[in-house]
């Protein structure tokens, strides 16, 4: 099985128009990495940029959509839902503008009682836009 | 999008803007999504919020440069509690504004925010 053929949408609880990432691009066991295309359509977006909560909830949904991974194809129970617990010295420079792609990698930083602490990059063209850490909690229901 | 008098609306606010309740719309679209019959406020709505009642506060738009800490302690869900308080600390400092927020109901205590925003076009 080949990421490329993932849907991302398989892999988070997320759905319809709030989902905000594009593809599933690598992912290994400290890492995973997504690529998005900024969409005029896109619910953040605003004066042909995709503001804050936009580019918050697609690095939340990097993170998200590692756990959906390993839940769905290592220990193949159903896709969690997860959450954000906490956002850290998160940093951005600017908000992406429509048509530019964003690429976003989340190193783990640790990975206990389902709770995912991330360290988060956001680059556009090479260069970051964003970055700091962040923590997605799993809740059960 | 902007949230306010859609996503939500405020219900009060004291004479100092320092103190708000808001009501949640849980009809909303991005509770159909978020998640599917299992509506949660997601957490960058919440930066959102918080940020609108800002920007309204100073009349100027804002971009939010840094968040310092943002906490979410617990889950809100708008159907079991559409009415929430927000308190606001709001200073400047050097052209950019420090903002301390706490979103709360009674002595529950769901998001604890410190970002600091800068006018946008200066970012």
């Amino acid at each position: 099985m080949q990421l490329s053929d993932i849907d991302v949408r398989e892999l988070l609880p997320q759905q319809g128009r709030f989902v905000m990432i594009e593809s599933l691009k690598y992912i290994d066991a400290i890492m995973a990495v997504t690529t998005t295309r900024v969409e005029e359509d896109n619910i953040f977006v605003e004066d042909g940029a995709l503001t804050e909560p936009g580019l918050l909830e697609n690095i939340a949904q990097t993170a998200a959509a590692r756990m959906g991974y390993i839940c769905k194809y290592v220990d193949k129970t159903g896709v969690k839902i997860g959450v954000i617990g906490e956002i850290k010295n998160l940093v951005i420079k600017r908000c992406p503008c429509v048509g530019e792609e964003l690429t976003t990698i989340v190193e783990i930083v640790t990975d206990i009682f389902s709770t995912l602490m991330v360290q988060c990059k956001v680059n556009v063209n090479g260069t970051v836009i964003a970055q700091g850490s962040m923590k997605i909690s799993v809740i059960n229901h | 999008m902007r949230l306010k008098d859609d996503f939500f609306r405020i219900l009060n606010v004291n004479a100092d803007a320092t103190e708000y309740s808001i009501r949640l719309n849980s009809e909303h679209s991005i509770y159909h999504d978020h998640f599917p019959e299992n509506p949660i406020t997601p957490g960058v709505c919440i930066i959102q919020i918080v940020k609108e009642l800002v920007a309204d506060n100073l009349a100027c738009p804002i971009f939010l440069q840094k968040i310092a800490k943002v906490r979410y302690f617990k889950a809100i869900n708008p159907v079991e509690t559409p009415e929430i308080n927000v308190s606001l600390t709001v200073s400047e400092q050097s052209g950019k504004y420090n903002v301390s927020a706490t979103v709360f109901v009674n002595e529950t205590v769901f998001t604890q925010l410190s970002m600091c925003f800068a006018p946008t076009g200066e970012g």
